[in-house]
């Protein structure tokens, strides 16, 4: 006769494989999912202590690991050197595709936002990498639209500028993924608004930015649709100024520009 | 036989004795009810000790702990200075109440370590709303805002559900001022205001009465200061905004000061403080040195015949005052203002205006089912009816009338966008500061003051800007950890729509956030 003791336990056992439903698991304390939701919730140092630190651990918990310590506080130059080379080793050697794309954008970003000042060039630099190794990946077309964000604001001579934009354009007219389109339709309408003072332009990049399929909040959209109801009614569209004034009289009552807006749109169809 | 002395050493000993017995009752209480397991207790700590707002709570607790046999509401009242300490001890220490106001003291990091995100449930109705017109709607949109108050960006999440909700008006001792113009009639303008306050000067000097047309202080006074400042510069805010969105920002503004786009001798600017010389003059001399409680105090006794100050003190005023109150709007001149008025688009709006300081649960509590009902409880039309009622307080909840006293408070929407004032940071505000007092001297004014600020308001707006720079560089680093989970998360768990939502808008805000820092920093490198 078995004994009881282990018998109970092997019922319980299988009771609770059997009664686990698939990838609960993964929500557990402790497990990777955990740490990423840790993570997520600015609980940097919890997230790195499930992370393991062991260099045959996975690539998406090595990948943890190395932002992990990128959150780490005190912030220092070793654990950032620590992170950099982590996130190099998977950018070129890690077996989940996804990954690799990841670690090589964030090893990008090293240079450009982790360290103490910006290294404007380097990050330059290792942006245009990523996307020229995975031009067709949306990661990697994020990195090209990074690349535009640490170049174009540069100071530099007027024709030196030119130069640079007109190659930016040339090469980001390949970009398709719906995000990047997004993004790339804002950091040009912001180039066009903040350096070149082109309100034309400007309004031609945000109307696609604005009928655009990528998701914009509320409240950026708000702001974008007075921009673009403003920059139209100075370039003297008033029908395009009221579409957009119209749109955003629609979305929100709650805003002080409702009704200066609504005065505007007023004025305007009483003058049509 | 006793001596005076002796009497006042027992009476002391007796009150020592006393405070100490109840202050031991109260804890061995606590105690108890901790160890009792029929009674579940739920605290609620936040800052606000005006009067109203702890009474309402208190009215409203009583209301739930009726209907909630078994359940005590206790609510800890936290004076603003000490309150940030107090909470840091309280969450690091795991010893916070369930309910707390977050705001001074907790930023994102520690709502996110310490709170539980209530997202799903903003979504979900409040069921206590059942049977009035808010019925099955999800409770973030009974309120009037869509409870914007309860949502922290950097997270993506609602982690609590506010109460409170304020706009700033001019308050009058009504029997002050019958005694200085025979009337009780209120100021319809700046101008107005201006030769009632002259009015005032001249009275005291015939009676001798020690009064003052405006009770300031240095919490109370930028009120009205930047409230008139902020007038003038309304239209050169529209110039001056590239972006066209009908504002401009403070690091805009810096930059815009640094290219020389505008300087203190600009005209509106030199309206500005023309106006915030002549109100500043009509308060008391020093005030500038005074805490909000001398001012408020100041008005009480008499002394002033108005004070600037936000709803939240209303209940305060009223019922502290042995006098009538009056109260009506911050003035501002008009843009028929033969002097000002082209420099002004009109009354600004307050359709902007939000609901503050949202009670967030702790990790920690025991009972966050129970704190969270109780929040739905306050929350719902009826409850915050009774709410307002007791508090004269704002409404937060859409339907719910706010109290006759309270009603010249409710929101302005017809009005336009506000202008800036001289405040980019940091290092500016304590430029202007420092040199206020040239500009409410009887021997200097704008003059003095415009060519004592100048050049350190230059150098400060480069402070500013640098210090903005690199805060800003962090807070995108500490994004880019955040915005990878996300993302990872939503490729784990695909159809996860509350992943999808918060990833798409961390990634926007840090997008948005690095072209505004790659701008801010290659224009700054470029003025050098």
């Amino acid at each position: 006769m078995p004994h009881p003791i282990p018998c109970r336990l092997a019922a319980l056992l299988l009771f609770t494989t059997l009664a686990t439903p698939p990838g609960a698991s993964a929500r557990e304390p402790g497990s990777p999912d955990e740490a990423w939701r840790l993570m997520a919730g600015l609980r940097f140092s919890e997230a790195r202590a499930i992370f393991p630190a062991r260099a045959d651990a996975p690539d998406l918990d090595r990948l943890g690991r190395a932002l992990s310590l990128l959150g780490a506080q005190p912030k220092t130059e070793s654990n950032i050197n620590q992170a950099e080379q982590i996130l190099a080793d998977l950018a070129s050697g890690a077996t989940d595709p996804d990954v690799v794309v990841r670690a090589a954008l964030l090893h990008a970003r090293i240079p450009h936002v982790h360290r103490q000042s910006t290294d404007w060039t380097e990050a330059a630099r290792r942006y245009l990498a990523v996307y020229e190794a995975h031009p067709e990946h949306p990661l990697g077309q994020r990195a090209l639209v990074r690349h535009g964000i640490v170049t174009l604001f540069r100071p530099m001579p007027p024709e030196e500028f030119a130069s640079l934009f007109e190659s930016y354009l040339a090469v980001s007219a390949a970009l398709d993924h719906p995000d990047a389109l997004r993004d790339l339709n804002w950091l040009l309408a912001s180039v066009h608004e903040r350096r070149l003072f082109d309100p034309a332009a400007t309004l031609r990049h945000l109307e696609v930015l604005l009928a655009g399929s990528s998701p914009i909040r509320e409240i950026t959209r708000l702001g974008l649709l007075v921009q673009a109801g403003e920059l139209a009614r100075e370039l003297g569209d008033p029908a395009k100024a009221a579409r957009y004034y119209r749109e955003f009289l629609a979305t929100t009552i709650r805003d002080s520009r409702v009704y200066f807006i609504r005065q505007r749109l007023a004025e305007m169809e009483a003058s049509s | 036989m006793i001596n005076r002395e002796k009497i006042l050493a027992i009476i002391g000993v007796a009150l020592l004795l006393g405070t100490f017995s109840v202050s031991l009752l109260k804890v061995a209480r606590r105690a108890v009810d901790q160890r009792d397991p029929s009674i579940r207790v739920i605290r609620i700590a936040h800052w606000q000790l005006e009067d109203g707002a702890s009474t309402a709570i208190d009215a409203v607790a009583r209301e739930y702990e009726r209907l909630h046999p078994g359940v005590r509401i206790e609510q800890l009242r936290i004076p603003e200075r000490v309150y940030p300490n107090w909470v840091t001890t309280q969450l690091v220490g795991g010893t916070a109440p369930d309910l707390i106001q977050i705001g001074k003291g907790i930023d994102s990091e520690r709502s996110a370590r310490y709170f539980r995100a209530i997202t799903d449930e903003v979504l979900l109705p409040n069921p206590y709303n059942r049977g009035t017109p808010l019925e099955g709607m999800p409770w973030r949109d009974t309120y009037v805002d869509g409870m914007i108050g309860g949502f922290d960006d950097a997270l993506q999440d609602y982690y609590g559900a506010p109460l409170f909700m304020a706009t700033v008006r001019m308050y009058a001792n009504l029997g002050l001022l019958r005694q200085v113009t025979g009337s009780t009639e209120l100021p319809r303008s700046l101008d107005e205001l201006l030769a009632l306050s002259d009015r005032v000067e001249e009275h005291a000097r015939r009676t001798g009465r020690a009064i003052v047309p405006i009770a300031g202080s240095k919490y109370n006074a930028p009120i009205l200061i930047e409230r008139l400042f902020r007038s003038t510069t309304q239209r050169f805010a529209l110039e001056l905004s590239t972006s066209r969105q009908m504002t401009i920002g403070p690091d805009l503004l810096a930059l815009g000061l640094l290219r020389e786009d505008w300087s203190l001798r600009s005209e509106p600017i030199q309206a500005g403080l023309t106006l915030a010389s002549d109100i500043g003059r009509r308060m008391q001399p020093g005030f500038l040195h005074l805490a909000r409680e001398d001012a408020t105090f100041l008005f009480q006794q008499g002394r002033a015949l108005f004070i600037a100050t936000g709803s939240w003190d209303a209940t305060t005023l009223i019922q502290g005052s042995s006098f009538r109150i009056g109260v009506f709007d911050l003035p501002a001149p008009s843009p028929q203002h033969p002097e000002y008025g082209r420099f002004v688009l009109g009354r600004h709006s307050e359709a902007s205006v939000r609901s503050y300081g949202p009670f967030g649960i702790t990790r920690t509590s025991a009972h966050p089912e129970l704190a969270l009902d109780f929040m739905r409880f306050i929350t719902s039309a009826p409850y915050n009816q009774l709410f307002a009622d007791k508090s004269g307080w704002l409404p937060v909840i859409t339907g719910v009338k706010p109290s006759p006293a309270i009603a010249p408070f409710a929101p302005v929407f017809e009005g336009y966008p506000d202008g800036f004032f001289l405040n980019m940071g940091p290092d500016t505000l304590r430029v202007v500061e420092n040199n206020l007092h040239i500009l409410f001297s009887p021997a200097a004014g704008v003059e003095q003051f415009t060519a004592a600020a100048e050049a350190p308001l230059r150098r400060a707006a480069r402070g500013d800007l640098a210090r903005t720079l690199r805060i800003r560089n962090n807070q995108i680093g500490r994004a880019d950890l955040v915005v990878s989970a996300e993302e990872i998360l939503l490729g784990l768990h695909p159809d996860d729509a509350a992943s999808a939502r918060r990833a798409h808008g961390q990634h926007e805000r840090q997008f948005t956030s690095e072209i505004h820092h790659a701008h801010l920093s290659g224009a700054l490198e470029s003025i050098r």
